[in-house]
């Protein structure tokens, strides 16, 4: 397998710096679950599977955090797939080479930005028309989520075979079926962007927080929402004891469903690549 | 149609990402050397303003160096018990347990002012209305002399102090809380009810005077008839306010011990006071 | 059709870009004076300039992204040349994805307790690079797998075919050939780690001076922001100033990728 010595010493040292990623999420899996274990010990799963959220009154329930976190994650991204699909599409098949630059530039400089500077948009501008609640909160998220949705799926659109779209265009059929084509030839890419973007709005915080509300109760669209991610943001500045934990445990719960959407994602992928 | 790469480039970028990491690894090594006494200080955000400005007062006085970091309260504690700080801040009441695990030493004292909008012309609640506005038993500015206008209650995050506060003063539990929003730290509250006519909050008093004197359009209520103000705060004659503490794990350090000496004295106590809070011996 | 509807969201996301930028410029305004961007802050960030900042920008930053970058890149060697078996390469790809998505306070919480309190670092720079590398590697990463897959595989069998090494070719050939989609993905970590504030809050801290040493702790431009939008009473000014300048760099930063990355993509 390995031609010499050497040769296997400089993949070995390859294999302890690259485990060091892995490494790194699997001791962040650690440090929530041993944070989060005193609240499963303390409380029950019902008080745990509780509709309120009052730490004071010893009322941990997470369902309306998990809620409030799949609602906004979800209408974020029913905004943010149009707009990132559309921007891609037109990118690559309608723009020239300085127009393409000029727009990615101008959206992986919203990718960059402070989320706090953000939230603090979103509170000047979104939410004197919706109020602070689950609309800000999707909208702000949105904006956040929207760059890397079309960054990456832009970056799979032009991977497939510039020949292949010359073909379909000369077959003289309109630009809707040049674009379905490239959008079914860039599908895994699409996929695997939309699940990205799923990720980083379940894990979402301080811009969030700046504009949902954050009242733990039912979520509904125009009244406030809280998630998982804000209450930690909000509360953890002085909690202790069993609510600490419990903050803690909410985040190991956002973990885990950033592994399911994941897995879910990568699972849609491999069915789309058998056709 | 395989292309093959210049490796030259390929090597110079590899080099341009290897050198800074060299460069640390050198400077890390560098600066091993004796460090001059410092104090290190970590917590509650609410007391950053004064202790940073402590420090520098300090470090252009006497030279010693001291290092404001924040976190939260409970960081600071956990900083204090791990012996990852000289002191640790707290802007809240510590628990019994941990009062038994460290020293504590009172600071100053911030009042709790409630807020509305500028264009609010209610200019004063009884503890009994504002009770009734937080349960949602009143619902609109007219019942309490304004206009008619519903009101958005905006309360505080479980676990911060003003809460706490709160709570005890009026009597409510956080479970009869009926709220429209919550925030987390003071600048959000604050935010949030400048930003919305129909608001009312709650909030740090010197927070709330330092942004009123800098134009944000919010305007403090009278509390009982009381006029919020750090004087009314010394003289205990407004009844909402919250202390703030500086911790040690063991009998503080001399360099501690000038910080402590420094806020509880005559340039502490301008600080103090230029920051709209109140000092401990007032 | 969907030609118009995308020439109208490109409009919407560059409207929404120029927008913000907009608003931090005016709102910001105020702040700027000759020489902002070299004095250093006063009265808690409430006056002066940024000067300091900017230099601990430059050095947290770069070098999170140099080590973030050497260790992905090795995960990714390691992910598509050496795990051939398929439920490992799906488990390690979910836990990368889970990466991605943590929370960034979550990435600060963890950093602060362990690489500041169990390695003892305490608020440092050291502390914020490290816990900044954890927060970047993901994303790198995940970025490496998909342009190392991405290269025809034909380049692979030819090397062996002309008797180059697989260490050799891999280096050599590869990468390189990956170089475009290695550049993209550096682009958004970099970005990322220009507008990190929640993982650095509580690692790097939140000091407005320069640091002497790498164990001194150091605020970037976006924990200043942060900090005076949430600790100073009265700093929402000059957080606005600040985020106007973070904001030009950033977009300095991405024309100047973007343009590199055309500008190689003609000379093939």
């Amino acid at each position: 397998m390995f031609r010499s010595a050497p040769e296997r010493g400089r993949w070995w040292a390859v294999g302890v710096a690259g485990a060091a990623p892995f490494v790194a999420v699997g001791a962040i899996a650690v440090f929530l679950l041993s944070h989060g274990s005193r609240a499963l010990g303390e409380l029950s799963i019902g008080t745990l599977a509780g509709r309120s959220w009052l730490p004071l009154d010893g009322l941990f329930g997470l369902a309306p955090l998990i809620l409030g976190t799949l609602a906004s994650t979800l209408l974020a991204l029913t905004l943010a797939i149009p707009v990132g699909l559309a921007t891609a599409l037109f990118l690559t098949l309608h723009a020239g080479p300085r127009l393409r630059t000029a727009v990615d530039s101008a959206v992986a400089v919203l990718n960059g930005t402070p989320s706090v500077v953000i939230g603090l948009w979103g509170l000047t501008w979104i939410v004197p028309l919706v109020g602070n609640s689950l609309a800000a909160a999707a909208l702000v998220l949105a904006l956040m989520i929207t760059p890397t949705l079309t960054l990456l799926a832009g970056a799979a659109m032009r991977q497939v075979p510039a020949e292949l779209l010359e073909a379909v265009r000369a077959l003289g059929v309109g630009n809707d079926v040049v674009a379905g084509v490239l959008m079914r030839h860039a599908r895994l890419g699409i996929l695997g962007a939309v699940t990205l973007a799923a990720t980083r709005g379940l894990g979402e915080a301080v811009a969030v927080a700046m504009v949902a509300g954050n009242v733990g109760t039912l979520p509904s669209l125009f009244g406030p929402v809280a998630t998982l991610t804000t209450t930690l943001i909000l509360e953890f500045d002085s909690a202790v004891g069993v609510h600490r934990s419990a903050l803690y445990l909410g985040a190991a719960l956002v973990a885990a469903l950033i592994g399911t959407v994941s897995v879910w994602g990568r699972q849609l992928q491999r069915r789309a690549e058998s056709p | 149609m395989i292309r093959f790469v210049d490796t030259h480039r390929f090597r110079a970028s590899l080099a341009a990402v290897l050198l800074p990491l060299a460069l640390a690894a050198v400077a890390c090594r560098g600066s091993e050397a004796a460090r001059p006494q410092e104090v290190r200080i970590s917590g509650a955000s609410t007391l950053y303003p004064i202790l940073q400005l402590a420090a520098e007062q300090l470090r252009a006085d006497t030279g010693l160096r001291v290092r404001v970091q924040a976190g939260g309260s409970t960081r600071g504690f956990e900083d204090t018990v791990a012996g990852r700080n000289d002191l640790g801040a707290m802007a809240r009441e510590l628990t019994p347990e941990e009062t038994s695990e460290v020293r504590k030493y009172p600071i100053a004292y911030d009042g709790v002012g409630v807020v509305v909008h500028r264009s609010n012309p209610v200019g004063e609640l009884s503890t009994d209305q504002l009770r009734r506005i937080y349960r949602k038993e009143v619902t609109r500015w007219r019942e309490v002399g304004g206009e008619d206008a519903p009101i958005v209650v905006v309360s505080k995050a479980h676990g911060h102090a003003t809460l706490e506060t709160f709570l005890e003063h009026t009597g409510l539990r956080s479970s009869e809380l009926e709220v429209d929003v919550v925030g987390g730290d003071n600048a959000q509250i604050i935010r949030v009810v400048a930003n919305t006519e129909d608001a009312i909050g709650y909030v740090s008093l010197a927070e709330v005077l330092h942004v009123i004197d800098r134009g944000t359009p919010l305007e403090l209520l009278r509390l009982d008839g009381v006029e919020p103000t750090p004087a009314a705060v010394a003289d205990r004659s407004y009844p909402m306010f919250r202390p703030l503490y500086l911790i040690s794990k063991v009998e503080p350090s001399a360099g501690s011990r000038r910080v402590l000496d420094f806020l509880l004295g005559d340039g502490g106590r301008r600080i103090i006071e230029q920051g709209l809070y109140v000092p401990v011996g007032s | 059709m969907i030609r118009w509807l995308g020439m109208l969201a490109s409009l919407l996301l560059v409207g929404l870009v120029l927008w913000l930028g907009g608003d931090l410029a005016v709102r910001g305004a105020g702040g700027f004076y000759r020489g902002y961007l070299l004095d250093a802050p006063a009265d808690l960030g409430r006056a002066g300039g940024i000067g300091p900042l900017l230099l601990n920008t430059a050095l947290i930053v770069s070098l999170s992204v140099a080590l973030a970058t050497l260790v992905s890149l090795a995960a990714a060697v390691l992910y598509t040349q050496r795990l051939p078996v398929q439920w490992v390469r799906r488990a390690l790809h979910a836990m990368l994805d889970v990466g991605v998505g943590m929370p960034r306070i979550v990435w600060g919480l963890f950093g602060g307790v362990f690489f500041g309190g169990v390695l003892g670092f305490g608020f440092s720079v050291i502390t914020g690079v490290l816990t900044l590398s954890c927060l970047l590697a993901p994303i790198l990463a995940t970025g490496f797998i998909g342009g190392l897959q991405g290269v025809d595989p034909e380049l692979r069998s030819q090397c062996e075919a002309l008797g180059v090494g697989r260490w050799t070719a891999l280096w050599t050939q590869v990468i390189p050939a990956a170089r475009p989609a290695l550049v993209a993905s550096i682009a958004l970590a970099t970005g990322r780690g220009f507008g990190d504030a929640a993982a650095l809050f509580f690692t790097a801290g939140i000091a407005t001076e320069l640091p002497t040493s790498l164990l001194d702790p150091a605020a970037t431009l976006a924990v200043f922001i942060f900090n005076l939008l949430t600790t100073v009473p009265g700093g929402q000014t000059s957080a606005y100033s600040a985020a106007a300048v973070l904001f030009a760099i950033s977009l300095l930063v991405q024309v100047g990728i973007a343009a590199t990355g055309r500008r190689e993509a003609l000379a093939r």
